[in-house]
């Protein structure tokens, strides 16, 4: 994927368009183009796969792997698919996309046996079958890769691939461990990957983790993989060498369902796309005859309107936060930078930079070991996220599950979470109708689409559980917003809403922090970009000069301010 | 509230309801195969007799819901007993007894201090629940042993002992454990230390970087869990005019299995209190009390009330599994 920044001759045309009266249109545009242009340079690289003969045209016509007709599924209260029409071909990587809550879930759940649809048929190579467990799946070779990988940290990488299924010595219940670590290391060559199988998997990055997911899926030999949003917590590289054990795996004939937000990747890897919307099908098609356009127009059923970035009125306006010589041994060291109001401060950089570190720092969730931070001009000394709030410093977590939401608690109580001291009268009682109030006016102001402020959090789309987090944060009118990651996870539209609520906040006088590993997202929210290499400030860019590789020079390819 | 959710409604009251239901079905039972079981002053001495363990399992409830477990309730209260016995009778000397009013809000406070330890322990020392509690569990029963040197401390109850019902009856540890749970239940519901128990247990991280003095509320809870064992102390001591190493045996076992049948999540994060109340009346009330009715040797009061408990919570996990 790096390839398709480092092309110089799309570098030098965004350098050209750099120029203020030109900019607004790209900016705009800049995340579509930015998809297309990762396309372009991807199908590139495999268009011997994508327009292989065999899959494109051959398997077309004679039955599919895979075929699931008709398929209808409903849960009280909702219906969760109708007449849904689904099919995967012998060695086809078929991507499955959709916004959060079209149902594509529901289907692979459906497929992997979790689930019992309550209406269609499920075929494999034309024959009926039905699934009443996930046994059921796995025997006749559909596995399915979760997002959340099923892999146990503290075991061994050979102990986590055989799990469950281990060789034995001789007809004894001992088991072979020789045996164990040959095999998994033959099924690791397999995806092209050379470790030690002894190692625990918790040493391993995530990346590693999955490629030990796929591993083990090939110990069952399936006849096709379901991957859903593998890539979520990948980086650059490690996406890159998914992408080549994907592709080897369709070579061998192995067929793949693909779930992804990231669009880009489709074009990387996919031979056709189903799109799904409310419960249903759009359509399905070649890759090579979509771009990121029509999907998204079939996603949302809308053409997307782009937020357009407001234009800047006072650039001078009163310095906010100032960090200066911030370390944290081990994870970051002497950054310093300043933040206005009114003003975005962008925080680049690979995964594993030390963005998220200096933010929690920042936040006061991780303590530092030297360096000061000033608010309105006073030094603070902030050693917990409590001291933060009342600092006026609020933070959005990049692991919304983890550390945003309670999702056992209702809308409202999560609302109301950062400002219950604030409603709490005599003995700590809450008045309900204040509570009420309270996170009524955020689902209105914010959009936020839920039954009711009594629903669960858990129950909401990701985009929406976005939202009831910010709303929680907002509720401390903080000074400074800083957001790590705002759309990890959230659909198309619900992208473009939050882009349009953070330009709303600093058009009224907030400061706000974003980190963001889409190099589109923080060139057209920032107005100034931190990048970070290693735990090291290397650059500060003003976003109206820059572009997406310049960035990216600074912040992969080592060069230094 | 629209059109839709409306059933779902419906069915989270039966959901509530279940484990009153299955009280019910069980009572009814029983008052069919049984005369004496259906007698009204029968019903009073069965929710007298739960009374303590009920009190204790409030507690109980709160600790569980924060994510955490109490297994020293059954020592803290036996502790608890000997130390009031030893005020009250003025040591073994008998030479300085203090006066009831002394004494015993002593002895409250004294369970209570020992909770807030155990929860400063739990936040600012970081260890996990389990191991304190199992230390205390062992550690206050042998100190609870060696202040009794063994044999149960006995008291005059005169002036206070209808906190047990006394000469008064049955009607005023029922009516104080109502009391406890009305109050319990308001806590949950409505104020902010309610909140932060429910959210603590269901995502400790997130409530602390929400500002939340996480630490502050969890003390409080293992204080509060102790204050409550002290006032089941007090009754039990009530109970039984003595202290004794032996007060308040398994009390932990039983309320924590009590919070369980109640429905709340071991996980914490979910649950309420008045499924405790019926988990506490179901296991020692009901059940000890059939088992004396029909006969059956109270030898096998375990086997039944560990039994009571597996089938409460199979039944809950097949309801589980039948909304899938």
């Amino acid at each position: 994927m790096v390839c398709s920044m480092c092309d110089p001759g799309e570098a030098n045309r965004s350098t050209s368009l750099g120029r203020p009266e030109r900019r607004a249109e790209r900016l705009t545009n800049a995340w579509v183009k930015h998809y297309l242009k990762r396309a372009e340079i991807c199908k590139e690289g495999s268009s011997n796969l994508v327009l292989d003969p065999h899959s494109m045209t051959t398997s077309a016509g004679a039955t599919p792997l895979l075929a699931m007709q008709g398929i209808g599924k409903s849960f009280p209260g909702v219906r969760a698919l109708s007449g849904v029409s689904f099919d995967v071909r012998a060695g086809e990587v078929h991507a499955l996309v959709g916004e959060n809550g079209a149902g594509k879930s529901t289907l692979m759940k459906i497929l992997a046996g979790a689930y019992i649809a309550d209406e269609g048929e499920i075929r494999l190579d034309g024959s009926p079958v039905r699934f009443n467990a996930p046994e059921d799946a796995l025997a006749a070779g559909i596995v399915t890769i979760y997002q959340e990988l099923n892999l146990i940290p503290a075991l061994s990488v050979g102990e986590n691939v055989f799990l469950g299924d281990e060789p034995r010595l001789g007809n004894s219940q001992v088991i072979d461990w020789a045996a164990v670590h040959r095999r998994s290391a033959e099924l690791l060559a397999r995806v092209g990957v050379e470790l030690d199988t002894r190692v625990r998997v918790d040493s391993l990055g995530v990346g590693r983790q999955q490629l030990v997911e796929v591993a083990k899926a090939l110990h069952r030999t399936p006849r096709l993989i379901v991957m859903d949003e593998p890539t979520a917590s990948l980086g650059l590289a490690e996406i890159e060498e998914l992408f080549r054990v994907i592709r080897g795996l369709r070579a061998r004939g192995v067929s793949i369902v693909y779930i992804s937000h990231r669009l880009d990747e489709i074009f990387a890897v996919c031979d056709r796309v189903t799109v799904m919307r409310d419960g249903t099908v759009v359509d399905t098609r070649t890759v090579a005859e979509s771009n990121v356009e029509t999907l998204v127009r079939m996603m949302v059923g809308r053409t997307l309107e782009r937020a357009l970035r407001a234009p800047k009125a006072a650039t001078e306006r009163a310095e906010l936060l100032r960090v200066s010589g911030l370390t944290r041994r081990g994870a970051f060291e002497d950054i310093s930078f300043s933040v206005r109001r009114g003003e975005i401060y962008g925080l680049g950089g690979v995964v594993g930079a030390g963005r998220t570190e200096v933010a929690r720092a920042v936040f006061g969730a991780d303590r530092i070991d030297a360096g000061e931070i000033a608010i309105e001009g006073r030094t603070v000394r902030i050693t917990s996220p409590r001291e933060a709030v009342r600092n006026g410093i609020a933070m959005l977590s990049e692991d919304r599950k983890a550390e945003g939401l309670v999702l056992g608690l209702t809308v409202r109580e999560n609302i109301a979470l950062t400002v219950l001291d604030r409603l709490a009268r005599a003995f700590g009682f809450i008045p309900r109708a204040a509570e009420r109030g309270l996170a009524d006016s955020f689902i209105a102001s914010l959009r936020i689409r839920t039954p009711s402020a009594e629903q669960l959090a858990v129950n909401l789309s990701g985009g929406n559980q976005q939202k009831v987090v910010l709303a929680k944060w907002l509720a401390v009118k903080p000074k400074l917003l800083i957001f790590d990651e705002p759309t990890r996870g959230v659909d198309v539209g619900a992208k473009a809403e939050i882009y349009t609520l953070i330009r709303e906040l600093v058009a009224n006088g907030m400061a706000v922090i974003v980190i963001s590993s889409e190099l589109p997202e923080l060139l057209s929210l920032s107005d100034r970009i931190g990048v970070l290499k290693r735990g090291r400030m290397v650059a500060e860019l003003d976003a109206a000069t820059t572009d997406e590789a310049t960035i990216l020079a600074y912040a992969a390819a080592g060069q230094t301010a | 509230m629209s059109a839709q959710t409306a059933p779902r409604r419906t069915a989270a009251i039966l959901n509530r309801l279940g484990s009153l239901l299955g009280l019910v079905v069980l009572c009814a039972a029983l008052a069919a195969f049984n005369e004496q079981f259906r007698s009204f002053t029968n019903y009073l001495l069965l929710l007298q007799q739960a009374a303590p363990i009920a009190i204790i399992a409030v507690g109980q409830t709160f600790v569980i819901l924060t994510g955490g477990i109490d297994l020293s309730v059954g020592s803290l209260a036996a502790l608890t007993t000997v130390c009031m016995a030893l005020m009250l009778s003025g040591g073994a000397a008998h030479e300085h007894p203090l006066s009831p009013w002394i004494a015993l809000p002593a002895g409250v406070l004294l369970a209570t201090f020992v909770g807030f330890v155990q929860g400063f322990m739990i936040t600012k020392l970081k260890m996990p629940p389990f191991i304190i509690t199992l230390g205390s569990f062992n550690a206050l029963a042998g100190l609870a042993l060696v202040l009794s040197n063994g044999s149960a401390i006995s008291v005059d109850g005169k002036g206070w002992d209808w906190i047990y019902g006394g000469d008064i009856g049955p009607v005023i540890p029922i009516a104080i454990t109502l009391v406890i749970y009305a109050v319990a239940a308001f806590v949950l519901g409505y104020t902010r230390l309610g909140r932060y128990t429910y959210a603590i247990g269901g995502n400790e991280a997130a409530v602390r970087l929400s500002g939340v003095p996480v630490d502050r509320y969890k003390i409080s809870v293992y204080a509060i869990n102790g204050f409550l064992t002290g006032c089941a102390s007090l009754m039990i001591l009530a109970q039984n005019l003595g202290g004794s190493s032996s007060n308040g045996q398994s009390a932990e076992l039983n309320s924590i299995a009590a919070v369980v049948i109640g429905g709340t999540s071991l996980a914490g994060g979910v649950g309420s209190v008045w499924g405790t109340l019926i988990g506490a009346i179901v296991l020692v009330g009901v059940v000890p009390n059939a088992l004396v009715m029909l006969s059956v040797s109270p030898q096998w009061n375990q086997v039944v009330t560990g039994g009571t408990v597996v089938l409460a919570v199979l039944i809950d996990v097949l309801r589980k599994r039948a909304r899938r």
